[in-house]
């Protein structure tokens, strides 16, 4: 089975496309089915979900590119091993950057015109200013769109000259275009300011590490040795930060959020919050499976691993949903 | 086992996945602006009309979005002028009612979240004012205008931007096809 993963040509690309779609999909119905913004029109809620679901996925992809890029550079993988990874990495930053910055426009716009009740066609340019500049949501967006220009430049500076910029640079600045709308949302404007704030932007950092990292690990190194076996160990050391990273911001942030723990049983928001709990363990079990059987050098698990980033991709989508909704 | 029993497997994967994920999504809307309270409260009775109808929310209010309106019994709109924000509450002048009965205050409004809040609160006029409501098309309907700005800024905020908008998408399009040619293959 390990031909399949060998190959980069159908299953990788595959891949990436089916896990987008999904993650965008699942935001979109459980959007719908949440009810959320039931103030606007069913086309505005429909259009923002997928926007704002695109640009998780696309930010995501953006810095697991940076951090396996990042994660190369040991002693251990040879300069034309990494000199070949770059590349590859670099080309697909600049095109999923480019993606990005489409989606992040896209959804200044919609929502906008969501804000003023008007169709997309009506809305003018002054009003795309003061929506953009007047609100914390707007300026989010404004800085996240700024901070996909410099990924984009980061990946691009370091295709036309090599080396021109350490990979970290687009890995930090991917970090902060995808921190920024969580931080500028709902907790930015929730009662325990600082401390919402914080934990969901640890909360966005680990999980997007983790997601995006093992979805490129397995995108850009399925089947090759010399780059799998030095490079595993180091994101498997990763993941366990990022794991207990997401585990402990997501129960911190529910306890600032419930107001009791009774309502962990009654509330919707609590069940929410067991799920989500029971679904990371889930995910962190294969995680830790797919880890071991690698090290094993058995790479029939790239195949389960790719059932984990479903899942994740899966859970990225409703959680884009959610910041429209809770 | 067999090629077909793992691909159920994972098609099982995947559906229990999409299960959990919808089940997630079914949360309840907690954060976005809501509605506190308002002056004169839903559903008062009245004898002399207000001179102005304020709407408390949870949130910060955000100026420039805001629309807030006052319907009369005889379809006539009595709201004075556009919708002031001031932090959690939004205020609109009202003209002299006019025949006794029941008032809509219809209030679409922006918080801090970018998104739209809206709905209809009522309040009922005992004894005819003197006063005639303008027709609803006549009545300004333009969101408020922001705080600092001159009032010519209200209304329409100029030509249609999304032309733009396509023009940035195709520069982004272009820029990235070049940056991938420069680049060393």
């Amino acid at each position: 089975m390990s031909r399949a993963a060998a190959r980069p040509g159908t299953t990788s690309r595959l891949l990436p496309v089916l896990w987008a779609g999904l993650a965008v999909a699942a935001a979109v119905v459980a959007g719908v089915l949440a009810d959320a913004l039931s103030s606007s029109t069913f086309s505005a809620r429909v259009a923002t979900a997928v926007t704002r679901s695109g640009m998780d996925v696309a930010g995501v992809a953006c810095v697991g590119l940076g951090l396996l890029a990042s994660l190369a550079r040991t002693r251990s993988v040879s300069d034309r091993d990494i000199r070949t990874l770059d590349c590859r990495l670099d080309r697909a930053i600049v095109g999923v950057g480019g993606a990005w910055l489409v989606v992040v426009l896209c959804d200044i716009v919609f929502r906008a015109a969501d804000a003023y009740g008007r169709p997309v066609t009506e809305v003018g340019g002054g009003e795309l200013l003061r929506w953009a500049t007047s609100l914390a949501s707007g300026r989010g967006l404004v800085l996240t769109a700024a901070c996909v220009l410099v990924v984009i430049g980061c990946a691009t500076a370091r295709l036309v000259r090599e080396g021109a910029v350490p990979p970290r640079a687009a890995l930090v600045a991917a970090l902060l275009g995808l921190l920024t709308p969580a931080v500028t949302g709902h907790a930015g404007t929730s009662s325990d300011h600082e401390l919402a704030v914080i934990m969901s932007a640890l909360h966005v950092a680990a999980a997007s590490a983790w997601v995006g990292g093992l979805a490129a690990m397995l995108l850009f190194l399925g089947g090759r040795r010399t780059l799998l076996d030095p490079v595993v160990p180091r994101f498997s050391r990763l993941a366990t930060f990022c794991i207990i990273g997401v585990g402990v911001t997501g129960v911190l942030n529910a306890l600032l959020r419930l107001p009791s723990l009774g309502a962990l049983v009654t509330s919707g928001y609590g069940w929410l919050i067991i799920a989500k709990v029971v679904l990371l363990a889930g995910i962190a079990v294969l995680g830790n499976a797919a880890r071991v059987r690698l090290a094993a050098g058995r790479f029939p698990v790239l195949r389960w691993a790719a059932v984990e980033v479903t899942l994740m991709a899966l859970a990225i989508g409703v959680a884009a949903a959610l910041t429209q909704t809770a | 086992m067999t090629r077909v029993g793992r691909l159920a497997g994972r098609v099982t994967a995947v559906l229990v996945a999409a299960g959990l994920a919808l089940f997630l999504g079914a949360g309840p809307a907690m954060a976005h602006a809501q509605l506190e309270g308002s002056d004169p409260p839903d559903g008062a009775s009245l004898a002399t009309g207000p001179e102005s109808v304020t709407i408390r929310f949870s949130d910060t209010m955000q100026a420039g979005f805001n629309t807030v309106t006052v319907i009369g019994p005889d379809r006539l709109a009595y709201q004075d002028g556009d919708a002031v924000a001031a932090n959690d509450s939004v205020t609109v002048k009202v003209k002299p009612l006019g025949p006794a009965g029941k008032y809509d205050i219809g209030y679409r409004v922006v918080s801090d979240d970018g998104h739209p809040v809206s709905g209809v609160l009522s309040f009922t006029l005992t004894q005819a004012g003197t006063g005639t409501g303008v027709p609803v098309s006549g009545a300004p309907q333009a969101a408020d205008a922001p705080a600092g700005e001159a009032a010519a800024d209200t209304g329409s905020g100029g030509a249609p931007v999304w032309p733009w908008i396509v023009g940035a998408v195709v520069l982004v399009a272009g820029g990235v096809a070049l940056a991938l040619r420069l680049g060393r293959n």
